[in-house]
C-alpha cells in the first residue's frame, strides 16, 4: 500500500536543484522526548505472564515510523549506520512512532519479582510484572498498568468444576480443607492436591495477596517431582499434568485468565471454577465483580514520570536506553489520537495494539481506572 | 438456500468449508439474511460458489477435529424493556472439539464476511468461555449488550427504535459467534444472528475508551536556512498512506534536471 508513496518520496528527495534555499526540517531529535538520534538497545525482563504481550508490543514499537537513517555502507567502525540523519538531510516528520529506531528485546521469563530486582540493579532497562508495587522496596520504580487480567482457579482431568469461596480456597492452601468431599459432600472421598508456584512469579504474589495465604509455605502444597522438587513456573499446566506424583483428577491450581484463554497449549485440559458464585467473563473482569482480578504492569525507573498530572506525556530521561524506555512507555500508554500508522498494515498502532490485547487475552485497563492515557500509574 | 443444513451434514459441510477456504480463501461470502437461519447457509453457498468458478474441489474425509455447529440462542429475538441495557440469553452449540474451551462472542460482522476478523469485529467485553464438554455440545448463559459496544468501539447492537449516540454505528442485527480452542479459530466457528425487540431507548453510550485527546507529539527543531546548502524541490510527502490508486492509475514523479523520470502504474 505504501510502496508508491515511499518510492515517490525517495525519488523526490533525491532530486536536487540549485537555486533558492528552502527551510528544511529536523536538525536534531524531537523535543521534549527521550530520543537522542541514536538506536538504543533496550532489555526487558521479568514476568512470564506478560512476556508474550511485551514481545509483540516491542516488535510493533521497533518497526514504528521515525527518522530517516544513515544507510551509507560503513567502511570504518564506529560509524553512523542506522542512526538518524541530522541537519538538512533529515526529511522525516513523524514523531509519533519510534523516532530514533530504538530496539527492544525481552529476556526469557524469570518471574515478576526477579525482573523488578534486576531493574533496580540495572541488569535490565525495564521490567515486566504481573503484580503491583509491593512496598518501600519498590520505591524507586513506577508501575504502569497497561492491561487487566484475573486469576482463574483450575482443576484438571475428570474433575468437574463447581464453585469455591475465597475462604475455601484459603483453607485448601492452608491445609484445613484436604478432601474434595469437604467442598461437596456428594463427591467421593479424594485428597485435594494443591499445587504451589515459582515464588518469584507475580501471579504467585497476587494469589497470596488476594486469597490471604503464603501458598508455598504449607505442607500439603505440592511441588513438581516430589517434596524436594521445584514449584512449577506459572501459567503452564503441562508439568503439573505430566508429573506422575500428582493425581491430575485431584489437583487444584491457579493461572492467568489471559493466558488461559489465549494459549490452548498452555491451558491443556484445565477447566475454570466459579469463585464466590462468579464466572470468569470479560464483563466480570472488567467491572471487577469476579473477586480475583488484577492489573499487569510495565515497570520503569522512577525518573520516568508524567510531565503533568494525568498526562500520558512523560519526562525524566533525555537519551540512551532510559530515554528509549520513556518513549516506549508513552507508546504503550498514549491515547489512540497520539498514535501514527503502522508501516505494514496501514492501521493505527493503537489498533495494532488492540490486536495484541486480543491475541494475548488481556483487556485494556478500564476507563474508570486509568490515570495517564490508557494506563494506570502506581507507585509505592 | 433458506433451509438449514441438518446436523448429520455438519461434518461434510465443515470439510467443504475448509477445502474451499484452502483453495479460495478470498471467495466472496454471501451475507447472512437476518433472522434465525443457521450457519449452514453461508458455508454451502461458498462451496457452490467454488464449483461455479470452476475450481476443482476435492472432498477430504473429515478428520476427528470438530466444527462448532448448531449454534442457537434463546430467546431470539430478545425482548427488552425500554430501560434494559443488556439481557441474558441461553447459548447452545454442538460439534466443538471435545474438552476444548468454548468461546462465545458478540460480533458486528458475520463470519461469512471475507473482512471478518475476530479481534476487530467482536466486542472485547462481550465474551464468555464455557468449559469444554466431553461430547462437544453444551449450553451456557451469556450476557448480550444492548447499545454501544461496552469496549467503546463505534458500533452497537440496538432495537429498531433505539437511538444510538452520535458517531456510533447502529446495528439491528448482530451475531452471537461460537468457536472452540481459540478466539482466532475461524475454521470451525458458527454464528446466530440476533436482534432486539421492544420499546426504543436513547443509548447513553459506553463512553470513549480510546483515551481521549492526546498530548502534542514532540516537535522537530528547524535547521537554519542556507543559500548554498543542498535543497530539495518539494517537501518530502508524509508517510501517512492515503490509499492505493485505482487499478490502472499511475503516479508520476518530478523529473530530474536531466529530464528523465519514472512512472509507476498500479
Amino acid at each position: 500500500m505504501k510502496l508508491k508513496q515511499l518510492i515517490g518520496a525517495a525519488l523526490v528527495a533525491g532530486t536536487l536543484l540549485s537555486g533558492t534555499a528552502l527551510t528544511s526540517v529536523a536538525g536534531a531529535a524531537p523535543e521534549p522526548s527521550g530520543w537522542d538520534d541514536v538506536n538504543d538497545a533496550v532489555r526487558g525482563g521479568g514476568s512470564d505472564t506478560t512476556y508474550n504481550f511485551m514481545q509483540r508490543a516491542e516488535v510493533l514499537f521497533n518497526q514504528a515510523n521515525g527518522c530517516d537513517t544513515d544507510n551509507a555502507t560503513p567502511t570504518v567502525t564506529p560509524n553512523n549506520l542506522g542512526k538518524c540523519l541530522t541537519g538538512a538531510s533529515q526529511k522525516a516528520t513523524d514523531t509519533a512512532g519510534n523516532w530514533d529506531h530504538d530496539y527492544f528485546f525481552s529476556l526469557f521469563p524469570t518471574g515478576s519479582s526477579a525482573g523488578v530486582s534486576a531493574l533496580k540493579l540495572g541488569d535490565v532497562d525495564y521490567a515486566r510484572s504481573s503484580r503491583g508495587p509491593s512496598g518501600v522496596g519498590d520505591a524507586p520504580l513506577n508501575f504502569w498498568a497497561f492491561g487487566k487480567d484475573a486469576l482463574g482457579i483450575i482443576t484438571f482431568g475428570n474433575r468437574t468444576p463447581g464453585n469455591l469461596t475465597l475462604a475455601q480456597l484459603k483453607d485448601i492452601y492452608e491445609c484445613r480443607i484436604t478432601n474434595w468431599n469437604q467442598i461437596d459432600p456428594s463427591l467421593p472421598s479424594a485428597t485435594i492436591e494443591p499445587i504451589g508456584m515459582n515464588s518469584s512469579s507475580g501471579t504467585y504474589a497476587t494469589f497470596n495477596t488476594l486469597v490471604g495465604v503464603v501458598a508455598n509455605n504449607n505442607s500439603c502444597v505440592k511441588r513438581i517431582g516430589g517434596p524436594t522438587g521445584a514449584f512449577p513456573q506459572e501459567n503452564d499446566v503441562k508439568p503439573v499434568i505430566n508429573d506422575p506424583l500428582i493425581n491430575e483428577d485431584n489437583a487444584i491450581w491457579w493461572m492467568s485468565w489471559a493466558e488461559y484463554r489465549a494459549f490452548d497449549y498452555k491451558r491443556g485440559s484445565a477447566k475454570l471454577w466459579r469463585v464466590e458464585g462468579r464466572d470468569l467473563t470479560t464483563t466480570s473482569v472488567n467491572n471487577s465483580s469476579y473477586p480475583l482480578t488484577r492489573l499487569v504492569y510495565h515497570v520503569t525507573k522512577d525518573p520516568i514520570a508524567p510531565a503533568a498530572p494525568g498526562s500520558s506525556d512523560l519526562t525524566g530521561a533525555n537519551g540512551g536506553a532510559q530515554g528509549a524506555v520513556q518513549e516506549f512507555t508513552e507508546f504503550l500508554c498514549k491515547p489512540a489520537a497520539g498514535h501514527t500508522l503502522n508501516n505494514f498494515s496501514g492501521d493505527s498502532n493503537y489498533v495494532e495494539l488492540a490486536d495484541i490485547y486480543s491475541a494475548t487475552g488481556y483487556l485494556r485497563v478500564p476507563a474508570a481506572e486509568r490515570t495517564n492515557g490508557i494506563c494506570k500509574m502506581e507507585t509505592t | 438456500m433458506d433451509s438449514p443444513v441438518g446436523p448429520r451434514h455438519a461434518t461434510v459441510r465443515s470439510t467443504w468449508v475448509r477445502t474451499v477456504r484452502a483453495v479460495h480463501p478470498r471467495l466472496v461470502r454471501p451475507a447472512h439474511p437476518s433472522g434465525l437461519i443457521g450457519v449452514g447457509v453461508a458455508r454451502v453457498a461458498r462451496a457452490l460458489g467454488a464449483l461455479l468458478c470452476g475450481v476443482l474441489v476435492v472432498v477430504v474425509p473429515s478428520p476427528s477435529a470438530g466444527a462448532v455447529d448448531g449454534a442457537g440462542i434463546d430467546p431470539n429475538p430478545i425482548v427488552v424493556t425500554a430501560e434494559q441495557g443488556s439481557a441474558t440469553v441461553s447459548v447452545s452449540w454442538s460439534g466443538a472439539v471435545p474438552g476444548k474451551l468454548v468461546f462465545i462472542d458478540i460480533c458486528r460482522r458475520s463470519i461469512g464476511d471475507p473482512m471478518f476478523r475476530p479481534s476487530r469485529d467482536c466486542s472485547a467485553l462481550g465474551q464468555s468461555t464455557p468449559n469444554g464438554t466431553a461430547d462437544g455440545a453444551g449450553v451456557a448463559p451469556h450476557e448480550v449488550f444492548r447499545g454501544q459496544d461496552p469496549a467503546g468501539e463505534r458500533w452497537g447492537c440496538y432495537a429498531p427504535d433505539d437511538t444510538a449516540p452520535p458517531g456510533v454505528m447502529k446495528l439491528t442485527t448482530c451475531f452471537v459467534r461460537v468457536t472452540d480452542t481459540s478466539l482466532f479459530n475461524v475454521d470451525a466457528d458458527s454464528e446466530v444472528p440476533f436482534g432486539f425487540e421492544g420499546p426504543g431507548r436513547v443509548d447513553p453510550g459506553a463512553g470513549e475508551n480510546d483515551g481521549g485527546a492526546a498530548p502534542p507529539p514532540p516537535t522537530l527543531p528547524a535547521v537554519a536556512e542556507s543559500a548554498t546548502a543542498p535543497v530539495v524541490a518539494d517537501a518530502a510527502p508524509s508517510l501517512t498512506p492515503t490509499g492505493d490508486p485505482a487499478p490502472g492509475e499511475s503516479i508520476m514523479v518530478a523529473g530530474s534536471a536531466a529530464g528523465s523520470g519514472v512512472s509507476i502504474t498500479g
